[in-house]
């Protein structure tokens, strides 16, 4: 079932606002899951790795808060999400399924950004989503850039992906 | 740039194979843009030729990471002046593999996965400028003979 929240996000859709909230609905989920992460490998041999990919995952956040805003919209109120695996290699896959549904996301909802910023925006973002997408992959022991051309994943399982974490 | 790394026999082992994969979808990427190019009644620029410095293992994987970051940063810059959603499709599509690359690449010459929580785009002139270091000739100039 779609909650409120994701209900909101993309309420009318078609604006750059709502776009952009999609995004920024999906950076609210990476946020916290890094966040989470980091708790869990601080000091072991992923500390480096997840604590880059948090950090800078971190960062996407307020940005975007700051287009919406300036595009008079109303930034999406910060979900809680739960995330659950056993181990490292849980913690990974978990990893690669978000930074590929995040890259598709951004490829997808990029086609209908009309505002120049928000689109310099966006692919600011996007790039760095890429290759931590190809950086979790190759973690994995995984090829990471598996196709020549990446292809963007819909709307409707960007929001089943945030559904399925979302507490 | 991948043909002449590959080419080189600079790059063995697996870490080969990685490249070799890269080369064939940065082909990939060519092939799709020239199709692309031609579908909408444009001319491919003709292939230019050039001519990379390749001193060493490092030197060469230093080379790779690159041209590219200077293939996202054109790819960034672009995509803020595309009209057709086709083309911006296509860019896209290409764009996230160049990003895979990018980390992978800058991995293996000892780098962090990014540099950044942010892409930096450049603008198309400055593009040229640095790409034409590796350009002996092409666009109708004099030939001159590489290094």
């Amino acid at each position: 079932m779609v909650g409120p929240f994701v209900r909101n996000a993309v309420a009318k859709t078609g604006s750059d606002v709502d776009t952009l909230n999609f995004l920024l609905a999906f950076e609210y989920l990476e946020s916290a899951f890094y966040g989470a992460a980091y708790e869990r490998v601080r000091g072991s041999h992923l500390d480096f790795f997840v604590g880059l990919i948090a950090d800078y995952e971190m960062q996407h956040d307020e940005p975007l808060v700051s287009m919406i805003e300036g595009l008079d919209g109303k930034p999406v109120e910060k979900p809680k999400f739960d995330f659950s695996y056993s181990d490292d290699a849980g913690l990974l896959r978990l990893a690669q399924l978000i930074e590929e549904t995040a890259v598709g996301a951004y490829s997808g909802a990029m086609l209908s950004i009309e505002n120049k910023e928000a689109l310099s925006l966006a692919g600011s973002i996007a790039q760095i989503e890429a290759r931590f997408a190809g950086a979790v992959r190759a973690q994995n022991g995984e090829d990471p850039a598996p196709s020549a051309f990446d292809s963007p994943v819909s709307e409707a399982q960007v929001l089943a992906t945030l559904e399925m974490f979302r507490r | 740039m991948y043909a002449d790394v590959i080419e080189s026999g600079l790059i063995k082992g697996p870490l080969l194979e990685t490249i070799r994969k890269f080369g064939s979808q940065e082909a990939e990427h060519v092939a799709a843009l020239t199709a692309l190019v031609k579908q909408m009644g444009g001319t491919p620029v003709a292939k230019a030729r050039t001519s990379f410095p390749l001193r060493g293992r490092i030197s060469a994987l230093e080379l790779i990471a690159e041209v590219e970051d200077l293939s996202g940063a054109a790819y960034l810059g672009q995509i803020v002046h595309v009209k057709n959603s086709a083309v911006l499709e296509s860019m896209l599509a290409i764009f996230a593999v160049e990003g895979r690359h990018m980390s992978t690449v800058d991995k293996l010459i000892g780098f962090g996965i990014t540099p950044g929580a942010f892409g930096s785009p450049m603008e198309a002139g400055l593009v040229l400028r640095q790409a034409e270091s590796y350009v002996v000739s092409g666009n109708g100039k004099t030939p001159r003979k590489a290094n």
